[in-house]
């Protein structure tokens, strides 16, 4: 008994001296000073770093502002469960980079809830570059404020609007072959399929995975709407899968699923089996993104014969201009040269220790060396200067362990996923598109930006108690929406039933979810 | 008077004193079951406070102690969702589908793997059909979706047989054969040792004397084998009947899509698309949760009930 007794009170006093031991690195950590940032790794930074604190941007940016930061790291994927286990302990870092926007309630509620602080004064006070940026943008401060007009992050700039990085790819070679130019109307297309189906005896002429099939813009920005929620060229907000130019859209799916033109596992393809075709020879042409599907095709492509080609977004009748569902939010115009992201933003917490360090550290991010440091590293470590433009050194533009560019490129700094700063310069672009055939591609896919009719929602905040209510309702809608998608595409359901499957998307109180969106609409516009 | 006193005390010492020999004399059994009920407390009792966020409306900022209160609202949403009754339909008939089919499958295997007298055959054969319990559910359903395609190896087979040839993953009449029979092929090697483990326990003995009273191996098998099966197997009927509500979502998941949710939506997918959406409805997630565990509950206790009844075989 005794023994068992010792035994217990030996566990005890273990829990309590690691319990103390921790209590005691946090006092040591706050002495010296040193400011906490909680944010994200991405997986493909971890194959060469384990914390930001090894990023010789950071390092730099420490050393130029004289801040010291101490970076904690949620587990990769994780990022959310975590976050909210971090709120529950009731113990914030100083700087926390996430996604605020996507929250229930938005950052608005953050800040109500006393997690962020509004930056309004800080700005103000001690980031000079972020504050001129922001007055000179209005957009830009739209985005990066709650609906109450206070702004809450330093967010994310994407320098190159014109990146439209979806889009339609097609086999140059077959296209050729069959004597055709490039696609420009849905025409052309079918004179594609037929060709294709005819002449050289492809099954399938066209392919993707079920999840773009149901999300992506494919084909149906081509009648001039969106793809789910978005917001028209009057600045409405509408479901594109109740709009009527939907069963136009539907019916085009429908025939060209009838006469084998869709691949029919369109609605089971995964993105590796669609690439394993295309690769394969077994289909002609796809949708996909310039950097991770084009550019990954290129290298993987299986002989010279092999070749793709990026086509610009049909136009419904020959001669006409196509119009275009662009993912630049509503409210920039063809010619602004800078949009928001709001993927990762960094806002303080209302326990930040120093606000004027936190901003200075921040605010370099919005200057021109900032710029630099955040795109290509350290000069003379990982780019150097060929005339003004900046160059990646050989180790990362051609690692001859064959890494890939992007893993190379976060081992110095943090250019190619979306964090607060400067993102998407276009001499970055330029060099991380290897292939010329993405280069292209990216003017494409530009060419006809300026017909734009539908936009993407901006990153509008229903109201707290509103989003329970939404959630309820959107996961009955989709649930629906999907099916009835799959299923008039695929034809097991009538498309004379279409009148009765909007009624139904009525009866599901769509209009309620559409009445939300347009106030949170106001209340952006508003901002 | 001290007599009495001494009465009175001796018993009881002795008592403290046999429980103290107890102990000492089996210290390291008690600290191993200290760990476990540890365990036990505190990674499956103690969470179970959480729970109460089925009646609150959990907000991560104000904490479980500080959400609001709203009664059963949770539950009666989840009632009157327009897709309950269909989830429910789902849930339970895709799993007493499986329960139906793969259920006596596994016994049906490991009574003809006690028939094969060849020990490397049997060996054989048990190894390869262990295999696929090893192989991940993503893989699993990586190779389904590859051979059920139109030009997919179960589909060429298929079409030998008469059959179409066409993406069987894409048509709601099939779903729930796909997903019963890649079950059964998924477990029946695994499932199968526990009653081979069973059978080996069965006393020789019995067969002897039954072939020397001319019973045929039908009639042994039925009489001694089955029978001496007979409370594994209703322990683990038990057992499967009270996770009837829980099907696991994994499987489905990769292998649903907006065509085939006619029947293959079941609850715990529609719940993962809720609450791992845009906008985490914890609480509601949470209700319906409890809500399957108290079906489970209900199903279990009853099956029990009954099976102690109809055999006198029981958990408790």
């Amino acid at each position: 008994m005794k023994r068992i007794i010792c035994l217990v009170l030996a566990l005890c006093m273990l829990c309590m001296a690691g319990c103390t031991n921790q209590e005691k690195q946090k006092e040591a950590g706050s002495t010296n000073q040193k400011l906490t940032y909680w944010v994200g790794m991405n997986s493909s930074q971890l194959t060469t770093i384990s914390n930001y604190a090894e990023l010789p941007m950071y390092q730099k940016l420490s050393e130029e502002t004289g801040v010291e930061v101490e970076f904690m790291h949620p587990p990769t994927g994780q990022e959310a469960e975590q976050y909210n286990l971090l709120i529950a302990s009731g113990d914030y870092p100083d700087m926390i980079e996430r996604g605020w926007s996507t929250d229930a309630g938005g950052p608005g509620k953050a800040v109500a809830d006393g997690i962020v602080l509004p930056l309004d004064d800080a700005i103000k006070n001690y980031a000079p570059n972020y504050q001129e940026l922001l007055e000179n943008n209005h957009e830009l401060k739209k985005a990066f404020s709650t609906d109450d007009g206070q702004i809450f992050a330093f967010g994310g700039i994407t320098v190159m609007p014109k990146l439209n990085p979806g889009g339609y790819f097609i086999r140059k070679d077959w296209l050729e072959k069959l004597g055709m130019e490039a696609p420009k109307s849905i025409e052309d297309w079918e004179a594609y399929f037929e060709g294709c189906k005819t002449q050289l005896g492809i099954e399938t002429p066209f392919s993707t995975d079920s999840y773009r099939m149901n999300y992506a813009k494919l084909f149906s920005e081509s009648f001039g709407i969106g793809s789910k929620y978005y917001i028209d060229a009057a600045g409405e907000v509408k479901y594109a899968p109740m709009q009527p130019e939907f069963k136009e859209y539907l019916t085009l799916m429908n025939s060209w699923f009838e006469k084998g033109y869709l691949d029919k596992g369109i609605f089971s393809n995964d993105a590796n089996m669609v690439e394993s075709k295309i690769l394969n020879s077994m289909t002609g042409s796809f949708y996909g993104f310039i950097g991770s599907t084009f550019g990954k095709l290129l290298a993987a492509a299986p002989d010279e014969q092999f070749q793709l080609m990026a086509v610009e977004s049909p136009s419904l009748k020959s001669g006409e201009a196509a119009q275009l569902y662009v993912t630049k939010p509503y409210g920039f115009d063809a010619s602004a040269d800078m949009t928001y992201s709001l993927t990762n933003t960094t806002a303080f917490s209302t326990k930040n220790k120093d606000l004027e360090k936190s901003a200075k550290f921040m605010d370099y991010l919005y200057t021109e060396e900032g710029r630099k440091l955040k795109n290509f590293g350290v000069q003379d470590v990982s780019y150097t200067m060929v005339g003004d433009k900046p160059t990646y050194t050989e180790e990362i533009s051609n690692n001859a362990e064959g890494r890939s560019m992007n893993e190379m490129i976060g081992k110095y700094c943090r250019a190619t996923y979306p964090n607060p700063g400067f993102g998407d310069d276009p001499y970055y672009i330029e060099q991380y598109y290897k292939y010329p055939q993405q280069l292209e591609a990216v003017d494409i896919f530009a060419a006809n930006l300026d017909h734009a009719v539908a936009f993407d929602m901006p990153p509008v905040t229903p109201l707290a108690e509103e989003v329970t209510e939404m959630s309820t309702l959107q996961a009955t809608i989709d649930t629906y929406q999907e099916e009835m998608f799959a299923k008039f595409i695929m034809g097991t359901e009538s498309l004379d039933n279409f009148d009765k499957y909007v009624a139904t998307l009525k009866s599901m109180n769509i209009d309620r979810i559409l009445e939300i969106y347009k106030n949170a609409m106001q209340r952006y516009e508003a901002r | 008077m001290y007599e009495l006193r001494a009465r009175n005390v001796l018993p009881n010492k002795k008592h403290k004193a046999s429980i103290l020999k107890d102990l000492r004399r089996d210290v390291w059994i008690y600290v191993l079951a200290a760990v476990v009920l540890a365990y036990y407390i505190l990674f499956h009792y103690l969470p179970m406070y959480g729970a109460v966020i089925a009646f609150k409306e959990y907000d991560v900022a104000k904490g479980i102690m500080g959400s609001p209160w709203v009664g059963l609202k949770n539950f009666k949403d989840f009632f009157n969702d327009y897709y309950f009754v269909r989830l429910l339909r789902n849930t339970l008939l895709l799993s007493v589908y499986n329960l139906l089919w793969s259920f006596p499958a596994t016994i049906l295997f490991a009574l003809l793997l006690n028939e094969i007298r060849q020990e490397k055959f049997k060996k054989v054969v048990q190894t390869v059909t262990y295999l696929p319990h090893f192989i991940s559910t993503i893989v699993v359903c990586g190779m389904l979706i590859d051979f059920l395609a139109d030009d997919g190896l179960i589909t060429q087979i298929v079409k030998l047989f008469g059959g179409e040839g066409k993406y069987y993953l894409n048509y709601p009449q099939y779903f729930r054969t796909i997903y019963v029979s890649s079950g059964i092929w998924q477990s029946i090697g695994w499932g199968s040792i526990i009653y081979l483990a069973a059978l080996s326990g069965i006393d020789t003995e019995l067969y002897e004397a039954a072939t020397i009273d001319g019973a045929g191996r039908l009639r042994q098998t039925w009489h001694i084998t089955l029978t001496g099966l007979l409370p594994t197997i209703v322990t683990l009927l038990i057992l499967e009947i009270g996770k009837l509500m829980n099907l696991g979502y994994e499987k489905i998941i990769l292998l649903y899509n907006g065509n085939t949710y006619e029947t293959a939506d079941v609850i715990s997918t529609y719940v993962y698309r809720l609450g791992l959406g845009a906008s985490r409805r914890y609480s509601y997630t949470t209700a319906i949760g409890l809500f399957n565990s108290l079906i489970n509950l209900i199903l279990l206790v009853s099956a029990n009930k009954i099976s102690k009844r109809l055999t006198d075989n029981s958990l408790w």
